[in-house]
């Protein structure tokens, strides 16, 4: 067995690295994985509710949550939730995507102008701005831009902190390569120091998205009349756990989807990494 | 061509003031391929940035066809020790990187660049990124982006520094292959004497500490050369050990001493 995969390995490198290569021929196990994992944890809650090793009444069980599911999509007030709620995650994310990348470039191109920020951007950064949340649906009410401004406050501060660092740590020998062949200093800005800073973005980014989530989730629970979080917390209000219960399945799903759709695009922009683009 | 006259860089460190490079003088034909070898901490490089205009020195000048160097010169290619690619580029985009900032059109680039992948080798590889690249081919790709703004004089820091013993060989084979064709002036650091020797025509010796120039020695080997030929060239050994021993007279090794 070993000889043969040293055979094959001097013969093909990329036969053995495609043997390493989940999206190669090991994509099939892992969705395998996947799907028997999910089936073991779902027939062992199932079961724990039916034989009373625990209660229904705290727990639910995936039959009840599963029937709530289908309830409230063929209602349509599913639709309605998630709606709500994936709008103020996506349009948190991007406004403070947005400007705390750009804040986080303009304030790595310059050098006086960080120093004089540097102690604003710590104070506000040190405020928990989950206890902002309140504040926020004073200023923007109970509609989806109280939440948008929670999620956008917190991913603004990831973001801008990623992309600064990123293009501060820039290679000291790429920028006097690039200034060497004649590059300005707009040039060394535009086409070295922040492509150098993507990898740096996109780790920012990807903390970020679920940062969005929970800051939408927090608006939701303090004012809000529709949301996946004003529904979690109208269950837990009435005890219905299996609302509660339905609720956060929808959430780990969005929290899936929305993290399966950055992992996409870093492996477009990071194609060039050797981790990434095997 | 280049005419480097008494220049000095001071470094201070805590121990005082010293001299990088005390009182350097050097000329350069146009088409004259000159070494400069000595002890690492000799300020061969520190000379090379201050030709560059990447460095200024703290007395004397630099002129470049008579004009006094101070800034990057349009007229100057530098190539480094380490890999300096930049890596989210393909070979192609980093070989058309100079073009670009220079503002070429990219249709203009597209076939200057083809070319020169052409003449370093690399046809094939025109669409990898860096990572994928041999130490010998990152080196070649390099040199293709340097030659792509056509410099009237080439800067090289140790540009084999890092490659393996034969690597080595087969890019200083190439070097020389590509001037053939491309007749720069080089201006080339290394501490490898061997290396000196075989591609140039002067080898310009430094101490270090401070960083002076010893010697000067013109390598007797014709042109066309081959890097394997010339090593075992019958005239090799004695430049070869005249020129040890203008950097340590003592016989003793240079870390010894340090």
């Amino acid at each position: 067995m070993s000889t043969q995969v040293t055979a094959a390995t001097a013969a093909h490198p990329r036969a053995f690295l495609s043997a390493l290569d989940p999206r190669r021929g090991g994509m099939a196990q892992i969705v395998l994985g996947r799907v028997l994992l999910f089936a073991a944890l779902v027939t062992l809650w199932q079961s724990a509710v039916a034989y009373k090793w625990m209660d229904f009444y705290f727990v639910s069980s995936p039959a009840a949550i599963a029937g709530r599911l289908v309830a409230l999509t063929a209602s349509g007030r599913l639709f309605v939730h998630v709606g709500v709620t994936f709008s103020g995650v996506v349009l948190g994310f991007l406004i403070g995507a947005v400007l705390g990348v750009g804040t986080g470039m303009a304030m790595a191109a310059g050098r006086l102008v960080p120093e004089i920020l540097d102690p604003f951007i710590m104070a506000l950064y040190g405020l928990p701005r989950v206890a902002l949340a309140p504040l926020f649906v004073v200023w923007f009410g109970i509609g989806i831009w109280s939440k948008v401004a929670v999620g956008a406050s917190i991913v603004f501060f990831l973001c801008l902190f990623s992309t600064y660092s990123g293009m501060r740590l820039t290679d000291v020998n790429l920028l006097q390569a690039v200034k060497a062949l004649g590059g300005t200093q707009r040039q060394l800005l535009l086409k070295v120091r922040v492509p150098y800073a993507v990898p740096w973005i996109i780790a920012g980014l990807k903390s970020s998205v679920g940062m969005a989530l929970i800051g939408t989730i927090v608006g939701e629970f303090i004012a809000a009349s529709r949301g996946i979080g004003w529904y979690i917390s109208y269950a837990a209000g009435s005890y219905d756990t299996t609302g509660v219960m339905a609720g956060l399945v929808v959430l780990g799903a969005m929290s899936v989807a929305l993290n399966s759709a950055l992992r996409r695009l870093e492996s477009r922009l990071l194609n060039w990494k050797p981790d990434v683009a095997l | 061509m280049l005419e480097i006259t008494n220049v000095r860089k001071y470094f201070s460190t805590p121990q005082g003031r010293f001299a990088a490079l005390d009182d350097i003088s050097l000329k350069v034909r146009e088409g004259e391929f000159v070494s400069v070898v000595g002890p690492s901490g000799c300020g061969k490089s520190t000379l090379l940035n201050i030709v560059a205009g990447l460095d200024r020195p703290d007395e004397g000048q630099v002129l470049l066809r008579g004009q006094v160097v101070r800034d990057v010169s349009r007229a100057t290619g530098y190539t480094f020790q380490q890999s300096t690619l930049l890596p989210w580029r393909t070979v192609r985009a980093n070989v058309g990187l100079g073009l670009e900032l220079r503002g070429v059109s990219a249709s203009e680039r597209a076939g200057m660049v083809e070319r020169l992948l052409v003449q370093v080798g690399l046809e094939q590889f025109g669409d990898v990124h860096p990572y994928q690249l041999s130490g010998g081919m990152a080196k070649r790709a390099e040199i293709a982006r340097v030659l792509a703004i056509d410099p009237e004089i080439l800067l090289m820091d140790e540009p084999f520094g890092a490659l393996d013993a034969q690597t080595k060989i087969a890019m200083q084979n190439h070097l020389l292959h590509l001037l053939q064709n491309f007749k720069k002036t080089v201006l080339f650091i290394t501490h490898d004497l061997e290396e000196a020797l075989i591609l140039s025509d002067r080898v310009i010796t430094m101490r270090a500490r401070p960083g002076r120039i010893r010697g000067e020695h013109v390598i007797p080997l014709e042109r066309p050369r081959d890097a394997r030929q010339a090593r075992l060239d019958r005239r090799f050994p004695e430049v070869l050990r005249a020129i040890w021993e203008d950097i340590e007279p003592s016989g003793a090794p240079a870390e010894a001493r340090a």
